[in-house]
Parts: structure tokens; C-alpha cells; sequence
């Protein structure tokens, strides 16, 4: 095939191209091909980077009512110690994001894009990971309940921010923070649904909240010998605090100073458990 | 020297083929966003959403589809016909599954690109999620979104489709969207008559003229620029009472109470009826509202306080002036006519 084609070329060549000077001929097909081959260039293979630098990290949430010992899942009545209002779960999600650690020098590593959208089960444990947090020792965490502003307002996201998890408001474009839905005997139509959302300090109704939790007394160590696990407390009685929501409303569904309170009241839902 | 002429002409030979594989050349025609010089920088960047002719075309196939929605009746251009310039050719309120009616009129599709916000009341903050409402609102497509990605999932049409406009297999939310919008985001309307005068290549009539004259001191205040519409959100003198708060149901401010979204006029001959609940049939109509029919009420626009006087002759002035607007290469260009 090549020989056929040397041919080709070379008779062609000869023919049309006598007068011409062939090696003029040869440097321009040089240069064409040079530059073509510039313009579709492969992409480089990865460089080597050597050992790891970093390791995924797993976050382990246990859900709980008013007492660690009582674990929280969906479908079973918890009465709340201050109010005497009775709740059941048939939905309880919420966003954790933007996980920040601090290091020992006091400065914080940020997680370039962390969403983690947290759904309670019938289990009460609920894990996921953190990729490529560096090595070191990290004295605090901190981390949004919500999703910042900038993703209310960017369009279509992927992953746990997609629209068909039925998280983002499609009449009012934002994402619902904290989403609580089930019964209760104090709530009006025994019924309860409260979706928590609003990103804007414009208006006053951003229902995010950072949480910093302290790791001084359990340093997080992230090394290559270990695998590494951050585990936190969220006490879901803690939303219900300082108030008969119930009584006085049994449904939201805007941002609104309601969503404010409740965002307020779930911020003091975190605390350490432990880390591995 | 024969040889070494020989490896003279093979390398160039061999690279331009090893070459050829990475540089496939589109064969179709090729789609482009590209911005219309007389017109500002569009609000939409489609830097992570490039547009291929593929994406395109999905995004052209889901707006004509009917199996978007839940009883497979309606697609987004059952509320949005090309030839009335995507609105609603005629019906007051969108209609969806079941003949369920919906709360507003439908707005007619152009230059969306150019949009900070969309809906009647601006609720809706980009333009990749605007078609997201329609989907889900039960007297619409009535859709469960999850369900409707796993319905596109199993239809092999669509695994092909968005395999060949985004690279790999999947269908998701994003992908959904991205297609979507590189079909709505290049809806450009930008060749009517008056483009054509802003771009020197025609010229109004005495009529037109007189009518633009009219319209720049009494409408474009609000109707502003090439895309005829400030983008604000005011009361217009519509109601008294408020059965539709509008802009309030998204702000919850009181201030905002029967505030509505500036409509863009382009093409606004093919776009009756008029108002965010389709009350006015005719141009006529609309601008005799504004000499006529505004009502006091406590958020009514300050330009509106003392009502514009318009007679009958300036009316018929400014219509002659709004059917330049008109863009038939819009309304008939087939690349964004239904492909089923």
C-alpha cells in the first residue's frame, strides 16, 4: 500500500511538477504536515506524580433524637423533650458542603467541590466520601449546611445538586437546604412538610449555615497508613428546638424567617463523634 | 538520494494520515451560538456548555417531544409555536396534560440568551433550568424529573442521541439541560425589518417612522434597547385587586405586588394574546389600555401614574412600527421546526 502510494505521488509529482523545483515541492509538504500535526497534538499521558500526596476520606453521620443513644430513622415516633410534639420522618434530607479542614499551622484546606446531599434511611448511619484530602493532621473541620449561593445560581448541576433528587425549586430557583416531611399528631392534617431553602443575604433569607466542629482532642490524621474517618452526631431534635413548630405551622415550602428559625435550631444538630 | 527522497514524501504522507483519525471534520452543517453584532453581550455563556450540531439537535427533539410529558400529550411547543414565535398562538393561559390550564399566558422564545431571569415573575434564575417548571408543575408536563430521565434512559433514540452529542453513554440532569438550552440559547431573532434599519440595508415608512417616533418618548422606557425589554419587573395598571401577585410570589416583598417581567416585543404581531394572563387580543387593544385602562393601585409603575395619551391614528402608528419586529426568518427557519 505504501509502495502504491510512493508511486502515486512520485509519478504525479514527476508529472506536474517537473519545472518546479522538488524539493521546494518536499518542504511545503513538510511544513503543511508539520503544522497539521502541531494542531491535532495528543493529549500529554498523565505525568508520573510518584507516591500519593493525598487519600479519599469517608464521613460517617449517625442520626439521633435528643440523646446519642437513640438512634433516628425513618418511620418512628420520637417525641421532642421540650415541646411534647411528636415526630415521624417520611423524608429527612439535607446538603452538607464545602468541607474545610484546618491544619495544625492554623490554615484551612478547602475541598474544591464538595455536595453531599444526606439522606436519613431506616438505617441511621449515613457514609460518603471526600476525595483527595491531603496528608497531614487537621485540628477542625467546618463545612455548609446548604449549598452556597453561587450553585443556586449557575444553571444546571450534576451529581448530588441535579434537580431529580427533587431538592431545587423549579417555581423560584434555589436549592431546599433541609427537607422534612412526615406526621405528627400536633400538625395540622396530622401532616407535616417543611422544606428549608433560600440562598440570598440580600433579602435576608439565606438558610445556609457553616458549622465548625473542633478536632483539637481527636486529631484527624490523614496519612498512607491509615484510613482515614471523620464521624459526626446529627441530633435531628436539635430542628425542633425553642419552639412548637408544630403547633403553630405544620408546612413551609419559601425561603421565609420560618426557614431562618428552623436553619438557626438544625445548625446546632453537629457534633464529633469520632474520627479513625 | 532516490531513498532519502522517498522518506520525504511518506513521513508527510504517514502523519497526515495518523493525523486524519484525531481531526474528524463534522460532515453536517455546522451550529454555532453566534451574537448578532447590533445586539448587547449575551447574559448566557456557553463556554461549559459548547454547542455541537448533535446537542442541538437533542435539545430541538426534546422541546418537540411529547413523551416529556406525563400523559404524552404535550411538549414545550404545544405552548410555544414557532410560527406565533413560540408563544401560544391565540390561548390566553398554557395548557397542559389532561387540558389542565395553567396560571399565565405563554411567553413567546427569542433571544434567551440574553435573559438575566425567566417567567412571567423572573422566579426562574438561568436559563439551562428554565425548562425544568413546565416539566414538573403538575398542570404542565406534570412530570417527576427522575422519572423522566429514566423514561429517556430506556428509549434507545435518545441513548444514541446523547451518546453522539456529549461524548459517552448517560443520560443525566445536566446533559438533559445542556441540550436543551443549546436549542433554546440559539432561538436568535434578529433579521425583522428593523433589524434590517439598524443595520442601514432598509428603511421605515412614513408610518413606521411616526410609529417608532411614538414608541421611543412613550414605550421604550420600558420596552428598552434591541431586545425591547428593560427586563424589570413593574405593575402596569392591569388590576386593582390582585389575583395573581407576580413578582411578590418570588421576592415576598409587598412592593412587588402585580409586578410583572417587561415582555421583549420582538415579533409581538405573532404573539396574541398580550399580558401575563392573555387578556388583550389585539396591539390595539394593549396600547388603548395604556391611554384607557390603567388602574391606580398602590404598586403601579410611576410611568404610569399619568396614563400615556395615545389617539387613534398614534396607535395605528405605533403597530405599523411593532410589525417591523416581525422576523419571518424566525418563525420559518427550519432548523428550529419540529424534526419529527
Amino acid at each position: 500500500m505504501l509502495v502504491f502510494c510512493y508511486i502515486c505521488i512520485k509519478l504525479f509529482l514527476i508529472k506536474y511538477f517537473k519545472a518546479m523545483k522538488l524539493t521546494f515541492v518536499y518542504l511545503s509538504l513538510m511544513l503543511a504536515v508539520l503544522f497539521q500535526s502541531s494542531a491535532c497534538r495528543k493529549t500529554p499521558t498523565e505525568p508520573d506524580l510518584g507516591p500519593p500526596k493525598s487519600k479519599d476520606v469517608e464521613i460517617m453521620i449517625k442520626h439521633n433524637w435528643a440523646d446519642v443513644n437513640v438512634p433516628a430513622v425513618l418511620g418512628e415516633n420520637y417525641l421532642h423533650p421540650q415541646t411534647n410534639e411528636t415526630v415521624n420522618f417520611q423524608t429527612c434530607r439535607y446538603y452538607l458542603s464545602n468541607f474545610q479542614f484546618r491544619k495544625t499551622d492554623g490554615s484551612w484546606w478547602s475541598h474544591p467541590f464538595s455536595y453531599n446531599l444526606i439522606s436519613l434511611s431506616d438505617n441511621p448511619n449515613y457514609a460518603f466520601s471526600l476525595p483527595d484530602l491531603p496528608f497531614g493532621t487537621y485540628d477542625a473541620v467546618r463545612f455548609l449546611i446548604g449549598v452556597d449561593s453561587a450553585r443556586n445560581v449557575s444553571g444546571a448541576q450534576p451529581f448530588d445538586l441535579a434537580p431529580s433528587n427533587g431538592m431545587f425549586w423549579s417555581w423560584s430557583s434555589g436549592y431546599i437546604m433541609i427537607k422534612f416531611e412526615g406526621s405528627s399528631p400536633q400538625a395540622a392534617l396530622n401532616s407535616f412538610s417543611f422544606h428549608i431553602g433560600g440562598f440570598k443575604d440580600s433579602d435576608n433569607t439565606n438558610t445556609t449555615r457553616w458549622k465548625e466542629i473542633s478536632l483539637a482532642d481527636s486529631p484527624f490524621i490523614v496519612s498512607g497508613q491509615n484510613n482515614p474517618k471523620l464521624k459526626l452526631f446529627t441530633d435531628l431534635s436539635k430542628a425542633w428546638d425553642d419552639g412548637n413548630l408544630l403547633f403553630d405551622v405544620s408546612s413551609f415550602h419559601s425561603a421565609s424567617t420560618r426557614a431562618q428559625y428552623m436553619a438557626d435550631r438544625f445548625q446546632e444538630a453537629f457534633s464529633l463523634d469520632g474520627v479513625e | 538520494m532516490v531513498l532519502l527522497r522517498a522518506y520525504f514524501i511518506f513521513l508527510p504522507l504517514v502523519l497526515f494520515f495518523a493525523c486524519n483519525k484525531d481531526t474528524i471534520v463534522d460532515p453536517v452543517e455546522q451550529i454555532a451560538f453566534v451574537a448578532p453584532t447590533h445586539f448587547p453581550a449575551p447574559f448566557y455563556d456557553f463556554t461549559n456548555n459548547p454547542v455541537t450540531h448533535d446537542g442541538f439537535e437533542l435539545g430541538r427533539r426534546l422541546f418537540y417531544d411529547v413523551r416529556l410529558s406525563s400523559d404524552e400529550t404535550v411538549s414545550c411547543a404545544s405552548c410555544h409555536h414557532q410560527a406565533s414565535a413560540f408563544s401560544d398562538a391565540g390561548k390566553p393561559l398554557s395548557q397542559g396534560v389532561a387540558g389542565a390550564f395553567g396560571d399565565r399566558n405563554s411567553p413567546s422564545l427569542s433571544n434567551l440568551a440574553w435573559y438575566p431571569a425567566f417567567m412571567w415573575d423572573g422566579g426562574v434564575n438561568h436559563i439551562e433550568i428554565s425548562s425544568f417548571a413546565a416539566i414538573i408543575h403538575p398542570s404542565e408536563f406534570n412530570m417527576d424529573f427522575a422519572a423522566l430521565l429514566n423514561k429517556l434512559r430506556a428509549i434507545p433514540e435518545y441513548q444514541l442521541m446523547f451518546e453522539k452529542a456529549f461524548g459517552s453513554p448517560g443520560i443525566d440532569d445536566q446533559r438533559f439541560f445542556y441540550a436543551m438550552t443549546q436549542f433554546t440559547g440559539l432561538m436568535i431573532s434578529a433579521n425583522s425589518k428593523f433589524d434590517q434599519i439598524q443595520q442601514g440595508s432598509a428603511a421605515f415608512s412614513t408610518l413606521e417612522q411616526s410609529g417608532f417616533e411614538l414608541f421611543q418618548s412613550n414605550c421604550a422606557n420600558c420596552h428598552a434597547g434591541v431586545l425591547f425589554t428593560d427586563f424589570s419587573y413593574r405593575n402596569n395598571g392591569l388590576n386593582l385587586d390582585f389575583i395573581d401577585e407576580g413578582r411578590m410570589g418570588i421576592t415576598n416583598n409587598t412592593d412587588d405586588l402585580g409586578k410583572f417581567r417587561v415582555p421583549s416585543l420582538r415579533n409581538v404581531a405573532l404573539t396574541a394574546p398580550y399580558m401575563h394572563d392573555g387578556r388583550f387580543f389585539s396591539l390595539d387593544q394593549v396600547l388603548s389600555h395604556y391611554t384607557f385602562g390603567i388602574q391606580q393601585s398602590a404598586t403601579l409603575d410611576t410611568s404610569l401614574t399619568e396614563s400615556v395619551q395615545l389617539n387613534t391614528d398614534e396607535r395605528a402608528a405605533i403597530v405599523a412600527f411593532l410589525n417591523t419586529l416581525t422576523d419571518i426568518g424566525f418563525t420559518s427557519n427550519p432548523k428550529f421546526s419540529t424534526p419529527f
